[in-house]
């Protein structure tokens, strides 16, 4: 058991499963997946056999790729736990640190003398660091005081947050395997199905194709009625893009097509030569109808295929579902005699009637005779369009939500919310108090250095004639005080607009098109407000800041004037084009 | 002045900032690169107007077919270089930053690639289309600084040049990896679950778009766990940059998926 704990804590271990994970990811995408072992055998000759063997066909849902997942999850599992207990200790139940001579090994580390007893001191020193949002905890040693200020605290944890984002998602993805249903519905106008795993069925009102003025399809509609218990419960128009979701079931559209299988046909029986005595028959495929010509009394389409082609073994094949090559197969009697039979094509009149003989079927239109008797002409066809669509209940899609969240969380707290740390130790001796402050950051050391030293550095250095002159009620010439203390304020002329934008992203994500419009209203009224308040705010301090010194407050006003005005002119775009 | 017009003005500009660039570095001025850089940002301002106005007369999004896309990569990368070209103390960053724009403008413009603007197909009339493809775009352009940061780093003579170097390649990463997370993967998998009713088909676009994160993620944890600094760190970073370049070209042209409109 140890020894699986530590084979698994190890970060080795995840490197090398990251890499064969790449590998094997990539080799999925050379070999196409899903195929037919026709397909493969045509394509890959006799690797075709050992592919399938190591389910190379099926790569992201075979059994080893599924193993290395899970071993990558148990391993994400382990290596992240096995770090979260020191790191949990460090951030809210840390040691004191006691001895100065350790905080002057610290990365950032300054030591000066305040001519102040110890209590006000520390008061100094503590107020000074809870001016900068450190929390401060203290404890007494003898006769000297030990302050440790933190700050970002949940930085540490940004990258188990991503880790614990990823094995949710990882879970939603197993959950969404295991019970995850799907199923295809195509239904014609007026037609009702039921739902798979659900009860409750679907109605197809109406199925319609927008075109471009230019041309192009624009959109596919499919006006569909929930039907609960013989009642209909509610109609919408899904559209790509734009699907319905009832009780744990999402219906997408998907695709469309024609009911080939019962397509209408026309038919024109003519005689060879003879161009003015033609006969026009209607029929359905399957059909045999009867003829009023001379030389034929009945006539039958056996088959129908949108897009002739010849596949496999010789065999009559729809290449797809559109209808390019238009082809029927027909036959023609007259009384017991059969006078016609082979493939016409709509596209190709002559074809199949200047070829005498059939390479289809082998039987020879006007069999027997030298030149035909009749010539039968694809003259037109119809089907009824169907729509397909998804219904597809998927219960892992939460969870993925869920794991985005936390990834995104994660990924922000690890890249730009670095903890900061600054330890002090305060000292008494002859009346005056020696102070040792050490800090420490994981990021950002330039952002901090100067910040450490606005509360530790340049306000008392070492020199103790320099420090004897500081007192506490002047604050030191020499401290910044305008960006020393940059609050939330400062920072409000980006946060606003970006808070409009995160909150914008968040409903799409969690409602979409199933929130009432009363609060998109009133989300767009509070991200107006938000905006404004951006724009105004960083005006303000720019106009405020004008002529003083201060990088970063400026920075802040100026950031949020760009995103504020981006992002109204992003709106008045938006508003353009609709 | 036209969409066109204002698209040959930035690649001037371009071409401009480029010779500015590379005289600066042969003539070795370093304060000369400041000329690039403001010559960029002028490219920079004509490019902002050309999408702007490919936005209103096409009425959609501005990276629906292959010129317009490489058109914004191309302007992506530029913001980046903007971003990064004054803070960093990297002088080389801006002429090979620009060596990238230029040949993807270059691209861009070039014949082969058809400019007119097509009505919308219909798995692409969504708002998903802003927010998936301009924040996965940003993140492939801060991956290329951390390219060029680790082209130089390779290339680099002195130990202090690679430190900057090396920095600002994390840098370029810590600020791309969560971008093209985001946009890619998260943004990626809202739409397809609207669009197709399912969040992962393992398209091979989708496939490439996790080995880049995958590839990204290495990168991360060799270099902050193991302390892979340097040249091993570099070389996963240019692995990366080349994983991001296969999803945005290669996928579309060697492999077939989902993804075929863009």
């Amino acid at each position: 058991m140890r020894s699986a704990w530590k084979f698994f804590s190890s970060v080795k271990l995840a490197i090398v499963l990251i890499i064969i994970l790449t590998v094997a990811s990539i080799i999925g995408t050379l070999i196409p997946q899903g195929r037919s072992a026709s397909e493969y055998a045509a394509h890959y000759g006799s690797l075709s056999g050992l592919f399938t063997a190591l389910q190379l066909t099926r790569l992201y849902q075979s059994v080893w790729y599924l193993a290395l997942l899970l071993l990558f999850a148990v391993n994400t599992v382990v290596c992240t736990l096995s770090r979260l207990g020191p790191k949990w200790r460090r951030a809210f139940r840390p040691a004191p640190e006691t001895d100065a001579k350790s905080l002057t090994a610290m990365r950032l580390s300054s030591r000066f003398r305040l001519p102040l007893p110890l209590a006000s001191a520390r008061d100094e020193v503590a107020g000074r660091l809870t001016a900068r949002r450190y929390r401060v905890d203290e404890s007494a040693q003898g006769e000297k005081r030990v302050l440790l200020a933190r700050k970002r605290r949940l930085g540490w944890f940004g990258s188990d947050i991503v880790h614990l984002g990823l094995l949710v998602i990882l879970a939603g993805g197993l959950t969404s395997g295991l019970g995850g249903r799907r199923a295809e519905l195509a239904l014609v106008d007026g037609q009702t199905a039921d739902v798979p795993h659900a009860a409750f069925q679907l109605r197809l009102d109406k199925f319609d194709t927008e075109y471009y003025p230019q041309g192009g399809v624009k959109d596919w509609k499919s006006t569909v009625t929930v039907v609960e218990g013989g009642a209909p419960v509610l109609t919408r128009v899904i559209e790509v893009n734009e699907p319905l979701t009832y009780k744990g079931v999402s219906f997408c559209q998907q695709s469309y097509g024609w009911d080939w299988s019962r397509a209408q046909i026309v038919l024109e029986i003519r005689k060879p030569g003879d161009m003015a005595a033609f006969k026009t028959v209607t029929l359905r495929v399957g059909e045999r109808a009867a003829v009023d010509a001379p030389d034929v009394t009945q006539v039958q389409v056996r088959r129908f295929v949108p897009d002739f082609v010849i596949g496999e073994g010789n065999q009559v094949q729809s290449r797809s579902d559109e209808p390019n090559n238009p082809a029927a197969q027909v036959e023609a009697w007259k009384g017991e005699e059969r006078v016609f039979s082979g493939w016409i094509f709509a596209k190709f009149p002559d074809f199949g009637q200047g070829h005498g003989d059939d390479p289809m079927s082998g039987a020879r239109p006007n069999a027997g005779a030298g030149a035909p008797k009749v010539a039968v002409i694809l003259k037109d066809f119809a089907a009824a369009p169907y729509s397909v669509l998804e219904a597809a209940k998927d219960p892992g899609a939460n969870l993925i939500w869920l794991g985005c969240l936390l990834i995104t969380a994660g990924f922000f707290l690890a890249f730009y919310w670095p903890p900061r740390e600054i330890r002090v130790v305060l000292e008494e001796s002859q009346g005056r108090v020696d102070v040792t402050a050490g800090g420490q950051a994981s990021k950002g050391r330039d952002a901090f250095k100067s910040e450490f030293d606005s509360i530790a550095g340049r306000a008392a250095p070492l020199k103790p004639s320099f420090a004897e002159g500081i007192s506490t009620e002047q604050p030191s010439p020499l401290s910044d005080q305008a960006s020393a203390h940059l609050g939330v304020a400062a920072r409000l002329p980006w946060i606003l607009p970006l808070a409009a934008w995160a909150s914008q992203i968040f409903s799409m994500i969690l409602f979409g098109s199933r929130a009432p419009w009363a609060f998109w209203l009133a989300l767009m009224i509070l991200q107006g407000l938000a905006i404004i308040a951006g724009l105004v705010l960083g005006l303000r301090a720019l106009i405020s800041m004008a002529g003083r010194r201060n990088r970063q407050g400026r920075r802040h006003a100026i950031a949020g004037c760009l995103l504020s005005a981006m992002t109204i002119a992003i709106i008045l775009l938006a508003f353009l084009l609709s | 002045m036209t969409e066109s017009t204002l698209f040959t003005i930035a690649f001037v500009s371009y071409v401009l900032a480029l010779v500015v660039y590379f005289s600066a570095l042969f003539a070795r001025r370093d304060k000369w690169t400041r000329g690039g850089l403001i010559l960029a940002v002028i490219g920079f301002c004509g490019h902002t107007a050309a999408v702007i106005l490919r936005t209103i007369s096409s009425g959609h999004a501005p990276f629906t077919n292959m010129y317009e896309s490489l058109s914004f990569l191309s302007w992506a990368i530029v913001l980046a270089l903007i971003i990064f070209g004054r803070s960093s103390r990297v002088p080389r960053l801006g002429p090979y930053l620009m060596l990238i724009v230029v040949g993807l403008v270059a691209l861009a413009s070039s014949p082969l690639m058809p400019k007119g603007a097509t009505p919308l197909v219909p798995a692409l009339q969504s708002y998903w289309l802003w927010l998936h493809v301009s924040v996965t775009l940003l993140g492939e352009a801060f991956f290329s600084v951390a390219f060029v940061a680790s082209l130089l780093y390779l290339a680099a003579d002195s130990e202090e040049k690679k430190a900057r170097l090396d920095a600002l390649a994390y840098r370029a990463v810590a600020v791309g990896f969560p971008l093209f997370t985001l946009g890619g993967l998260v943004f990626g998998m809202v739409w397809a679950y609207r669009a197709w009713g399912r969040y992962w088909s393992w398209d091979p676009k989708e496939v490439w778009s996790l080995i880049t994160w995958l590839v990204f993620a290495l990168y991360l944890h060799t270099r902050i766990v193991m302390g892979w600094k340097g040249k091993r760190s570099a070389i996963i970073a240019l692995v990366g940059f080349l994983a991001a370049l296969f999803t945005y070209f290669g996928v579309n042209y060697l492999l077939t998926g989902l993804h075929s409109y863009a």
